[in-house]
């Protein structure tokens, strides 16, 4: 390790144990810029840029409303995410208040650099598109998003041309389109293989694996970045983990997985398509679980095969 | 296109339950929290108005009841469903309209039953005045027990015109035990316990689902005390 590197990984492990003592919000905003670049990066295929693979939803978990100890204790795992190497945040109008608690605590964070703004298109009305993502951006305060997604593919005729219009405004950087559970994945394909998208974002994990057989193939042909959602199947695969009382195996200890939903969000983005999952959470220590994915080897197809098949037994 | 919300009603068939419950159980339960902080002292003045529906009840002097029920549910529509749980989903605002219109029928028919009553009181069973009387005191007693007693937490537990479920559980209660009323006001009390069933499931906290438990178990009583009605006269 040269001593520049060195002096990077002090830096981030430091952050990191700061994060985790309870230091007030306030006192650790100005340092929660961690450098990213240590961390496993995915490019986008469409631009080359890099981005870290574990991102972080925003679904149920950060819907906490006014209320101030709520807002507080959900600042304090942005913290840990931008601390441990986070940056793409992924939220949408459908979730409550999830978009203004994020914005919140991205404002006494004092907005970390790192971050990769991503949020959805929610509304049937078909010439809303710009009034939603502005009313979105108020909720977020910011001046502009990294990602733009259509939610749940809702009224996509008429928002992907106006997303399209907004990139080459330089509204937004990059357009896609989204869904989740296995549902639309023909209208999916279709949408992809027709239109010039950046990102697609769809449900994809150890046990709902759909995707694999036609869309992900067809991301990778058509340089298409993939988010995957519910990388936990909504948390059940980790409950049913944790409450089966099996210890990870040591052979996935070599791969830099220390627990299993490390475990599980290793084999997700180590599919050659995938550039990114977001698993969401509301507590801090499982924040800083999914984000020790972020580190160690990414496993190879022959490994992948293995965990799979490891997993498969015990669920 | 009609729209719900901000979708078009073509648009819910590629929706799941769960996607319109966007929150997790701790923040729901916070809620009822937030609400008990809130609203303390006012659960005083609540009991107080339970105590006064069963002495009523007892004297078959059924005036005013329709009304305070009535107050109760725009205080629960108010408070909770469009101060505290609209913040959080949109769908409340739909649950807060099933309140204010189920407080609106009950004015309307205190208007007109005030000259029935405290007339035609045979038109009721002591079956179905049992019935309501264990309803309405399962909702206003024992359902906030429960809630405490699971939760372990009485300051997050539900109560009468605090909360949604323990209040319209003792006004369905409270319904069976009048008489001359309309059968069409059990509707909406069914409805709520069905709806809020569902948010229970969804959050998977299973003493919720006795809510539905008690919608079948009323729908069942209410439909079986009509026939045997009809059968006699």
């Amino acid at each position: 390790m040269h001593r520049r590197q060195f002096l990077q990984y002090c830096t981030v492990q430091t952050l990191a144990s700061v994060a985790m003592s309870g230091v007030p919000v306030a006192g650790i905003a100005a340092q929660v810029n961690a450098n990213t670049s240590q961390y496993l990066q995915k490019e986008i295929p469409s631009s080359g840029e890099k981005l870290n693979v574990i991102g972080m939803g925003t679904w149920q978990t950060f819907n906490v409303g006014s209320d101030e100890k709520l807002r507080l204790s959900r600042t304090k795992i942005l913290r840990t995410f931008f601390t441990s190497g986070g940056q793409m945040i992924d939220s949408s109008p459908m979730y409550g208040s999830s978009q203004s608690v994020v914005g919140d605590g991205l404002q006494q964070l004092h907005h970390p650099k790192s971050l990769f703004a991503a949020d959805k298109i929610w509304t049937s009305d078909g010439d809303a598109t710009a009034a939603d993502m502005q009313e979105s951006l108020s909720h977020w305060q910011l001046e502009k998003f990294h990602l733009l997604q259509v939610h749940n593919l809702v009224n996509w005729q008429a928002h992907l041309p106006r997303l399209q219009a907004l990139k080459e405004q330089g509204k937004v950087k990059y357009i896609g389109v989204t869904t989740s559970h296995g549902r639309r994945h023909d209208e999916l394909e279709k949408i992809m293989k027709s239109h010039a998208i950046d990102f697609v974002q769809l449900t994809y994990n150890m046990t709902h694996r759909e995707a694999e057989s036609r869309l992900l193939p067809l991301a990778q042909e058509k340089g298409i970045a993939v988010i995957a959602n519910r990388p936990f199947d909504g948390g059940y695969l980790v409950d049913r983990l944790k409450r089966s009382s099996e210890a990870i195996p040591d052979w996935a200890r070599d791969l830099g997985c220390k627990n299993w939903p490390q475990f599980l969000l290793k084999y997700i983005v180590s599919h050659p398509a995938i550039t990114c999952a977001i698993p969401a959470t509301s507590k801090v220590v499982h924040m800083k679980e999914n984000m020790g994915a972020l580190v160690g080897a990414i496993p190879t197809e022959e490994q992948r095969k293995h965990m799979l098949q490891y997993l498969l037994a015990l669920v | 296109m009609p729209a719900l919300g901000i979708l078009n009603v073509s648009d819910l068939s590629t929706y799941a339950v769960e996607d319109f419950i966007p929150i997790d159980r701790e923040v729901f339960f916070r809620l009822f929290e937030r609400q008990n902080e809130f609203a303390w002292p006012f659960h005083l003045l609540a009991l107080g108005g339970m105590v006064f529906v069963f002495v009523q009840v007892y004297r078959q002097q059924f005036r005013f009841i329709p009304a305070l029920l009535a107050v109760a549910l725009v205080v629960v529509g108010y408070s909770f469903h469009l101060r505290l749980f609209s913040e959080l989903s949109w769908t409340a605002n739909y649950f807060a309209a099933i309140y204010f219109f189920l407080a609106g029928l009950l004015l309307l028919t205190e208007a007109l039953c005030w000259n029935k009553w405290p007339g035609k009181v045979d038109s009721i069973s002591p079956l179905r005045c049992n019935f309501g009387m264990g309803l309405s005191l399962f909702g206003g007693v024992f359902y906030p027990l429960t809630v405490a007693f699971v939760r372990d937490s009485i300051a997050g537990s539900e109560f009468f015109s605090i909360t949604p479920d323990a209040t319209m559980l003792f006004v369905m209660g409270v319904l069976f035990m009048l008489p001359v009323i309309h059968r069409g006001l059990f509707v909406l009390p069914f409805l709520w316990c069905v709806i809020s069933g569902i948010i229970w499931y969804g959050l998977d906290w299973y003493p919720g689902l006795v809510l539905w438990l008690l919608a079948g178990v009323s729908c069942a009583f209410g439909l079986w005390t009509m026939l045997r009605h009809r059968e006699s006269s």
